[in-house]
């Protein structure tokens, strides 16, 4: 009886620790694209708008779950990064969870923990179950992705570094090669991280400066599903402008959306990111998360801007502060 | 047996209350929603001069929270640089708000339109500049100002 007992207790103990994962068997089917959420969530993520209060990465597992359930022709991967906590002060909680929608169906989904402080248990789950062909686009939604290695990302795991060369490294473990990167953070439309996503996909949507936790929209991937055939430039224009046209009824705060063309860019960036790198490495960033400023602002741009080819910026000044006069703004942003 | 039993409920607990209590003791989430208290008061209040005087008096409550807990001695090096970040961006909403120091006074008519921009400027990065724990003191020392 005791042995039961503790047995029982033992199981109820564990049973907390274990990894759900629900999978469906269908047959593998071709499909037009697949969308990868990654939405980061071990962090604070608390906005407000109109007095009430939002999760921001809730809000975009919410929305991405409507994607996966509209994307008839295609699929969608949720990876939500949620904390992870200690049950019963000693067993992991295996606490982030992912989806995986087909042909607006879910199959497969359930929970699990991180590998480190970049994408390689989330690239695990994609890599045996994602289907072959279609487009492929990635989506992250998060707090600036640090350019150095020296601060915390992950609350609960302060031990797991991640920035710009961890990222460009591990999105490479779900595809060699994307149609669309959009990042959904501050700060990351940067000459540094787009030298590192240049052999990485075709286009990349992100915000040179802050972006507000409302984030930009996937709305328009409903492009995909009307119109299959719709051009890589179209789609992430689409996105920026969506997300822009959003973004610019709701907020006071400074707005600014990029789309570039990684292809063009590709044949100049490096010589200007290895300055920017330079001018990094004897740089004192006071604090993570520290709004960028306008690249020609730095003395290292001052003589020779960087171009603008092959990119496009949405851009409205903010409505109080001392950039409230601000008529144009470069699509590179650079910490100062 | 009931030694164990014993053991075994009291770790459930443990496991059950931990998440609320990390809530509960969230520095960033009280300071984003005592931000989001002083905005609900700017646009609750009904004369611009009554709006201003709130937005003010929060600027100022808020400036010498920080630096307050900039002269702890438990607070971290890369915290004190976070916090003066902070209390720069705290500063001028209220050299703005009041048209000093270049900044042109911002309109009655645009009290709440200021309010939001406040709250949307330092809810994207400035409140995660600084530790849970950092955030957390501030927060106790507003409620002795």
């Amino acid at each position: 009886m005791n042995k039961i007992v503790h047995l029982s207790l033992l199981l109820v103990l564990f049973s907390a620790c274990s990894t759900v994962n629900k999978t469906t068997d269908i047959p593998s089917a071709d499909v037009d694209y697949t969308a990868v959420y990654m939405i980061h969530g071990d962090a604070n993520y608390t906005y407000h708008e109109d007095g009430k209060r939002y999760e921001a990465d809730q809000m975009k597992v919410e929305e991405a779950i409507k994607r996966g359930k509209a994307a008839k022709n295609g699929e969608v991967f949720i990876f939500h990064q949620k904390p992870e906590r200690k049950r019963f002060l000693f067993f992991p909680g295996k606490d982030r969870e992912w989806y995986h929608y087909r042909k607006g169906k879910l199959i497969g989904g359930g929970s699990y923990s991180p590998q480190g402080g970049g994408f390689a248990a989330e690239a695990e789950l994609y890599s045996v179950r994602a289907s072959d062909n279609g487009r492929k686009l990635l989506l992250y939604f998060g707090h600036e992705i640090p350019s150095k290695a020296s601060f915390r990302y992950h609350n609960s795991k302060p031990q797991f570094i991640f920035n710009t060369e961890i990222f460009s490294r591990d999105i490479a473990l779900f595809e060699s090669m994307f149609d669309l990167v959009l990042l959904s953070t501050c700060n990351n439309g940067n000459p540094y991280m787009v030298s590192m996503l240049t052999d990485k996909s075709d286009y990349l949507v992100a915000s040179p400066r802050d972006l507000h936790l409302s984030y930009m929209e996937t709305h328009s991937l409903d492009l995909l599903e009307k119109k299959p055939t719709v051009s890589n430039k179209i789609l992430a224009d689409s996105i920026a402008n969506s997300s822009f046209k959003e973004l610019d009824q709701r907020l006071q705060t400074l707005i600014t959306i990029g789309v570039y063309d990684l292809n063009v860019i590709d044949s100049y960036i490096d010589e200007y990111a290895s300055g920017y790198i330079s001018y990094l490495e004897n740089h004192d960033q006071e604090s993570l998360f520290r709004d960028n400023t306008d690249c020609r602002n730095l003395k290292i741009f001052a003589n020779q801007y960087i171009p603008e080819i092959g990119t496009k910026l949405y851009f409205e000044p903010p409505a109080f502060g001392k950039e409230a006069n601000l008529e144009n703004h470069s699509v590179w942003g650079c910490k100062d | 047996m009931r030694k164990f039993i014993l053991s075994v409920i009291v770790l459930s607990l443990v496991g059950l209350v931990s998440p609320l209590k990390a809530q509960l003791n969230d520095g960033h989430e009280r300071l984003k929603n005592h931000i989001n208290s002083v905005v609900e008061k700017v646009e609750e209040a009904e004369s611009p001069l009554h709006k201003r005087e709130i937005l003010d008096g929060s600027l100022e409550e808020m400036i010498q929270a920080i630096d307050k807990v900039k002269e702890k001695k438990s607070v971290s090096e890369s915290d004190k640089k976070g916090l003066a970040v902070f209390k720069d961006n705290l500063v001028d909403r209220k050299n703005e708000l009041n048209g000093l120091n270049g900044f042109k006074k911002v309109p009655n008519n645009q009290l709440n339109q200021y309010a939001n921009y406040i709250q949307q400027n330092v809810e994207q990065a400035d409140a995660v500049t600084i530790s849970v724990t950092t955030a957390l003191l501030i927060v106790i020392i507003l409620l002795l100002l």
